[in-house]
Formats: C-alpha cells, sequence, structure tokens
C-alpha cells in the first residue's frame, strides 16, 4: 500500500497533471455554455441532454491522454532511480511490486477522471439537468475502466519496454481504440487477404470507443451492452497478468 | 565459573563464529563479460567486511547478487538462516517531497513489521546517524544527509546483516567521523557489516578484514593489524600494478 500511496503523492506533484485536467475542464466547459455547439446535418445542437454523450467520450479520451501520460515513466523511473533497490532488498516481489506501481497510476488516472466528470456535473446542473446527476455518476464507472485499461497496459509494457517504445504502441491503441467504431467503418469496405488481416488487428484493439458509448447511453436511459463492459474488464486481467509475469532481470 | 556461565559462553563463541554469509564460487557475466569470477568468501556474525577494488572490479555486483537485485550466473550465496538484511546504496535516491520522517515511515510499511513503524523507533533512528531534521523535505538535503538517510532506512528492520555501498562518500570530515562511531556500535551489537568503500583509512578504521578485488576476482586478502604495510600502500601495489 506504501508505494501505491507513493506513486500517487508524486504524480500529484506533476504540473502535467494539472495542465491537462484545467485543458479538460476547459473543453467541457466550452462544449457545456453557449460558446460552444456542435452542427449535426445542419441543426445547431447545443442541448445539454443531446451534447453528453459526446462530451462524455470527449473526457473519457483527455482521461485517458492523462492515463497514458501519467504510467508512461512510473515503472522506467523506478528501475532508473533505483528506488527499485531498496525494495527488492525488503524482499518485495517484482510481482507485488509492479502491482503496487500500476495501481498508483490507475488512481492517479481515476482521481484526474473524476474531477472532469465533476465539471460535466457542475454544468449539467447549470443547464438545468440535475435530475441526470445520478447517471453522470454511475457513468463515471466506465472512465473507471477506459482509463484502467490504458494505465494497465502502458504500465505492463513499460517493465519491458523502452518509454519511447511503449509510448508508441499506447498512442496506436488508445487512439485505435478511442476510434475504433470509424476503423470498423471503413475497414468494413476493405477486401481480399488485407482486408481481413486489418479487421482482424482492429479486433485486438481495446474497445474504448464501445465504452464511451456504453456511458453515453446509460446517461441517456438508453439500453447498456454489458459485453463491452466485461471485455474491457478482460483486458485489465490480461494487461495485469503482465504486470506479474513480465520481469526485470535486475533492480 | 559455573556450568550456567560456561554454557553462555560457549554458545556466545558458537554464535560468534557462525557464518553469516558464505559465497561460492560466485560468477557473474554480462554480455560474455565476466564481472565477477569464481568469487568464494565467508562471513562471520559480528565481523566487518570489506569488499576493496578499483571502480569495475566487481564489488557492486557481488552487493547487488547477495541482496538478489542481480541474477547470480554461476555459483552460490548462502545467508544464515532467518537473517534480516540492511542495506545502503551507493547512489540513494529518496522522493524529494518526503522528509526524513516520511521516508523512514514509508520504508518501515513496506518492510512489513508493522512495529517498526513507530515514530519514535523511526526518530530514534534517524538520531542515531546524526540526522536531528526531520521535517525538512529530501529536496533540501545535502549529500552527506542524504547518506545519513540512506543509512538510518537501512537500520529499520533491524538488521543481523548491514551491507553498506560507499557509506561515507559526500559525508564532511564530522560525518565520517559520526558513521565510523556508529558502525563501530553497532558492530559491537553483533551486526555483520559488509562494506564497499574506496576510503581506505576508513576501512582501517573499523573493518576487521577483507578481500582486494580486480576484474571480477580476488587478488588478494586483508585482515587488519597484521602487516606493518598500510592498507593504502597494499592496494596501490596490487591494484595499481598490471
Amino acid at each position: 500500500m506504501e508505494i501505491v500511496v507513493n506513486v500517487v503523492k508524486e504524480k500529484i506533484r506533476k504540473k502535467m497533471l494539472y495542465i491537462t485536467t484545467i485543458l479538460g475542464i476547459l473543453v467541457v466547459m466550452l462544449f457545456s455554455t453557449d460558446m460552444g455547439s456542435l452542427t449535426i446535418g445542419g441543426k445547431n445542437i447545443s442541448d445539454y441532454y443531446v451534447l453528453i454523450p459526446i462530451l462524455i467520450n470527449v473526457v473519457n479520451f483527455l482521461a485517458g491522454a492523462i492515463s497514458l501520460a501519467m504510467s508512461i515513466t512510473t515503472i522506467p523511473n523506478e528501475y532508473e532511480r533505483r528506488t527499485s533497490h531498496l525494495i527488492w532488498a525488503r524482499g518485495v516481489g517484482q510481482g507485488k511490486y509492479h502491482i503496487s506501481l500500476a495501481m498508483g497510476n490507475v488512481i492517479v488516472s481515476w482521481i484526474s477522471g473524476m474531477i472532469l466528470y465533476l465539471t460535466l456535473g457542475v454544468f449539467a446542473i447549470a443547464n438545468g439537468y440535475s435530475n441526470i446527476l445520478g447517471q453522470i455518476f454511475v457513468a463515471t464507472l466506465f472512465m473507471f475502466i477506459y482509463t484502467a485499461i490504458i494505465s494497465v497496459m502502458t504500465s505492463a509494457l513499460s517493465i519491458k519496454l523502452p518509454a519511447v517504445v511503449t509510448g508508441l504502441i499506447m498512442i496506436m491503441l488508445f487512439v485505435g481504440g478511442a476510434f475504433r467504431s470509424i476503423l470498423l467503418l471503413v475497414s468494413a469496405v476493405l477486401t481480399g487477404f488485407g482486408g481481413t488481416v486489418v479487421k482482424r488487428i482492429i479486433k485486438l484493439i481495446p474497445d474504448l470507443a464501445g465504452l464511451s458509448r456504453q456511458a453515453g447511453n446509460l446517461v441517456q436511459g438508453k439500453a447498456v451492452d454489458a459485453h463491452v463492459i466485461i471485455m474491457g474488464l478482460v483486458i485489465i486481467w490480461i494487461a495485469g497478468l503482465g504486470l506479474i509475469f513480465f520481469r526485470r532481470k535486475e533492480a | 565459573m559455573n556450568c550456567k556461565e560456561e554454557r553462555e559462553r560457549k554458545t556466545r563463541k558458537k554464535l560468534a563464529e557462525k557464518d553469516m554469509i558464505t559465497i561460492n564460487n560466485l560468477t557473474k557475466v554480462y554480455k560474455k563479460n565476466t564481472v565477477v569470477d569464481n568469487l568464494s568468501l565467508s562471513i562471520k556474525k559480528g565481523e566487518v567486511f570489506a569488499l576493496l577494488g578499483a571502480n569495475g572490479a566487481g564489488k557492486t555486483t557481488t552487493i547487488k547478487m547477495i541482496l538478489g537485485l542481480a541474477k547470480v550466473s554461476g555459483g552460490d550465496i548462502k545467508i544464515a538462516e532467518g537473517s534480516r538484511i540492511g542495506y545502503s546504496p551507493e547512489t540513494p535516491y529518496f522522493p524529494p517531497y518526503l522528509t526524513a520522517m516520511e521516508v523512514m515511515s514509508y520504508y518501515a510499511g513496506i518492510g512489513g513489521d508493522k512495529s517498526k513503524k513507530d515514530k519514535a523507533y523511526l526518530k530514534s533512528l534517524l538520531d542515531m546517524t546524526g540526522l536531528e531534521d526531520t521535517k525538512t523535505k529530501v529536496k533540501n538535503y545535502s549529500k552527506g544527509m542524504i547518506q545519513r538517510l540512506a543509512l538510518a532506512q537501512a537500520l529499520i528492520e533491524d538488521p543481523d546483516i548491514l551491507i553498506l555501498d560507499e557509506p561515507t562518500a559526500g559525508l564532511d570530515a564530522l560525518g565520517r567521523k559520526h558513521n565510523l562511531e556508529l558502525l563501530k556500535k553497532l558492530k559491537d551489537e553483533g551486526k555483520t557489516i559488509i562494506i564497499n568503500s574506496h576510503i581506505l583509512h576508513d576501512i582501517e578504521a573499523i573493518c576487521d578484514r577483507g578481500i582486494i578485488m580486480k576484474k571480477g576476482k580476488i587478488i588478494d586478502t586483508w585482515t587488519n593489524g597484521v602487516s606493518h604495510e598500510s592498507l593504502e600502500d597494499k592496494f596501490i601495489r596490487l591494484v595499481g600494478a598490471e
């Protein structure tokens, strides 16, 4: 537990966390006030109730980006600074150590995500939709899964790979996951062997877009697809196994 | 001397003769480069043992293998059953936003023994190492203060074996004197201490014996007070010679 708390303490001192969170709040503000509106099919969409699924997408995406940025260097830094020496020397196993560090990353991601969702809630009240506060609160659970996927995967990869390589892989998976629906749409027109390969690759990308869509559905009182949630949890579990089984040769 | 006293004397003698660390043919190979080559030694309870050698001799790698921080390529290390080990690294890093007390509390928590988290106990360890200011954040510490904190955290679990990598590096003359006195006190308490240091004067002041390493091999042994030649002269003669 000490390691988890220490990671959280260290991360909340990072300027990047505050800058990104403030940026997120500004984006939510922009969409939530008269300053911002969307035009879909020639119709101006400024009703908060209609905007909220889009806002959830945006907020989850920002929380995911914060999660990636916060998680990428945690484990490599521990080994580079040799903080790991004093942990290993105390008999803490690598699996437990890596899980603790990743848990710290996840908690930081959740904190920043919750701040963004809090902003959503505030603007829901400001726009006269205090009746959907409960749904927004429940929708944060989707954000928890969304950011945990990014955070645990990033942490696991960073055990074995250099930060730059982890970053590149995770940016591809993250952006691909956030726009998975579009990728699926585009790949639908692809045919032949190449098309099959592309479709298979897309299937391997975590369905982050799906999670945001389900959160939006929940807020709007539509049906929620449990399959997307279960798959998200499975991905966290698999990445969690990576935290246990990926090992450093030396502290 | 009655029977009981005799028995106690024998037990004490037996304990003092107990090997705390036994290393047999220890070898470490990094990418075809042998950095520790067939190292064998044993260290008895209560001994202060020196690992000597120039940079790259394999001292720190040996320490890392004893601590389990590096995999052993060959040979074995036996540590007396149930022994607790404390470690002070060569270049300690502590979270800069924590105070000395918070650092101590952090490592005490990791150790798993909740009784060691007692603030009065941790404060006594900091006092022992001469780090009385427990409220200043680590980021404002001098190198010497960090070194003292590293030593204090190594003592948290009340270790039987203390492994110190350059424990007096970065300390001023007063700090060094204080640390050496502390190490003598710890030795008197029966702790087994392994020191890796380049400051040969300090080694002569506190160590009982040691080994001189070069390119991963033991090139000679040293026992305090048995030779007229100073350790420094011996070191230069052996390590300096190609």
